[in-house]
């Protein structure tokens, strides 16, 4: 005859299945698109959100389409100027050549930065799509403060990018400090499907503003 | 219910699965280790002002994950390893901006390999009882967390139009991030039935992900996943992502699908190499 369970034994498992029926409940209702379930709670945001962040959004719902390449002035005080350098565009060609290497990862500080400036954001979208049903609501207002938001951590991060360029350019080619830097994001599209083969990639240029440097040592990325 | 907990505490599910799974995460984590320490200034923001980011921590992370991975690598200490490598996700993946999905669902994942049994690399230590347990819901717990990946990852794309016109494949390789030198494989991405078809297989591959898992038919569902995630290797450059991805794939392999993959490899390949190789010590040694 099979022996029971002991009771202290059963209330171990029932405390674990609990923990992880309520676990798993939360990363569904995390992952859901917005619902009537979601209007009455916010545990799935504070739980799911804070320690367990997840977005499966890959290349969804619309994927990239665009080519994002950083380029950079660097500036010097006695008014000595590197002209506009292409950031990207060697990482790309290196990562290409050969996929075991850290440009995959180096790349992506420069792209991000970017990128988050010229894009608005999954949640910024949601208020934007607020804010034109609902002209002088509260999702207009989010949505100014989440771009100025977004802004000023992009440019903070294309100041670290430029900081780190610079001071390679300086050490690999023009032994000069350099104080600032001029930011502009290249933005290629590529062409429509239906337009593949009579089209080339179409190149906007946006302004990315004049950063302010810090010494930074040379890390011996771009040469 | 008490059957029920009866089998998951009687026997461990996806022993080998699981120890390829740890196997793959310490492959990554020193990988990125080897690949990123050099540049951790520019990788990672570190600000000595705050504990978290300071870089005392930062670097202390990244040796996290090198004797981490190291240890899950080699099967030793695979509990106390794997708390060490999720910790120092956590760490890292706070102050870093080159994060990918790869990244996340590895962090998610080693969080439910903590309850993996630290018998997995001798499975015939394992007995019966709450150790086992938890690692039944560990295992269920991943399984669950890849399921929700494909699932939501899959349906998002039904939202997009050029997923819905079969043309998403086209776009992405022709961006130079997510492209690939080779000339033919870019090309391959202009024909029209190349790219629809490779479109919706990658749509018909993730919202099938789920249905395929106690399907008599999951193993071919594991080879056509590790396909997919070869392909993306070689055409996007997502090295990491690729190979955490393809970890989780087969680590949804049962023991019992493991047993099958090994009969199928003996009886085709290991039986007619020794039967091969005895003719010709037949033929070798000279008749009396």
């Amino acid at each position: 005859m099979k022996r029971p369970i002991p009771v202290l034994k059963n209330g171990f498992y029932a405390v674990i299945t609990l923990v992880a029926a309520f676990h798993a409940a939360m990363t569904i209702l995390y992952n859901t698109p917005p619902n009537p379930v979601k209007t009455l709670t916010n545990l799935q945001s504070e739980y799911i959100g804070q320690f367990f962040y997840q977005d499966w959004g890959l290349f969804a719902p619309t994927p990239i389409n665009m080519d994002i390449n950083l380029l950079l002035e660097c500036l010097s005080k006695d008014g000595f100027s590197s002209g506009p350098l292409d950031v990207t565009g060697e990482l790309v060609q290196l990562h290409q050549q050969n996929r075991f290497t850290p440009y995959e990862r180096l790349l992506r500080v420069p792209d991000n930065y970017a990128h988050s400036l010229v894009s608005r954001n999954r949640s910024e979208e949601v208020s934007t799509n607020l804010c034109k049903k609902e002209p002088n609501g509260k999702g207009c207002k989010d949505e100014s403060e989440q771009r100025k938001l977004r802004e000023e951590s992009a440019t903070r991060g294309l100041t670290r990018v430029a900081n780190a360029f610079c001071a390679d350019m300086s050490a690999s080619r023009y032994q000069k400090t350099f104080q600032k830097a001029h930011a502009w994001i290249s933005l290629s599209f590529v062409p429509k499907w239906s337009k593949r083969y009579t089209s080339k990639k179409e190149t906007k240029l946006v302004e990315g503003g004049i950063l302010s440097l810090t010494p930074t040592p040379a890390y011996g990325i771009w040469r | 219910m008490n059957a029920l907990i009866r089998t998951f505490e009687t026997r461990a599910q996806n022993v080998i699965g699981s120890r390829i799974l740890q196997i793959i995460a310490g492959l990554v984590v020193v990988y990125r280790f080897l690949t990123e320490v050099r540049f951790a200034n520019f990788l990672f923001e570190m600000d000595p002002t705050s504990l978290l980011s300071s870089p005392l921590v930062v670097y202390a992370s990244l040796a996290g994950w090198l004797i981490g991975g190291l240890a899950l690598l080699t099967g030793f200490f695979t509990r106390a390893a794997t708390l060490v490598v999720f910790l120092s996700y956590v760490v890292l993946e706070s102050v870093t901006v080159t994060h990918d999905g790869g990244d996340n669902i590895l962090r998610i994942v080693l969080l439910y390999m903590l309850f993996f049994h630290d018998k997995i690399t001798k499975p015939n230590l394992i007995k019966p009882g709450a150790l086992t347990f938890l690692h039944n819901v560990g295992v269920k717990m991943t399984v669950f967390q890849i399921v929700v990946l494909y699932l939501v990852s899959g349906t998002l794309k039904l939202q997009g139009d050029v997923w819905h016109n079969g043309t998403a494949l086209y776009y992405i390789t022709n961006v130079e991030q997510f492209s690939t030198n080779i000339g033919w494989i870019r090309s391959m991405f202009s024909n029209p039935i190349l790219t629809t078809l490779a479109t919706y297989a990658t749509l018909a591959y993730q919202i099938g992900f789920s249905f395929m898992l106690n399907n008599r038919y999951h193993l071919i569902w594991v080879v056509l996943g590790i396909g997919f995630h070869l392909g993306i290797f070689v055409v996007m450059g997502l090295t990491t992502f690729s190979v955490v991805m393809i970890g989780l794939i087969l680590f949804t392999v049962r023991d019992a699908e493991w047993k099958t993959i090994i009969n199928i490899f003996v009886k085709h390949v290991t039986r007619p190499l020794e039967r091969r190789l005895l003719k010709a010590q037949k033929l070798s040694v000279p008749s009396a």
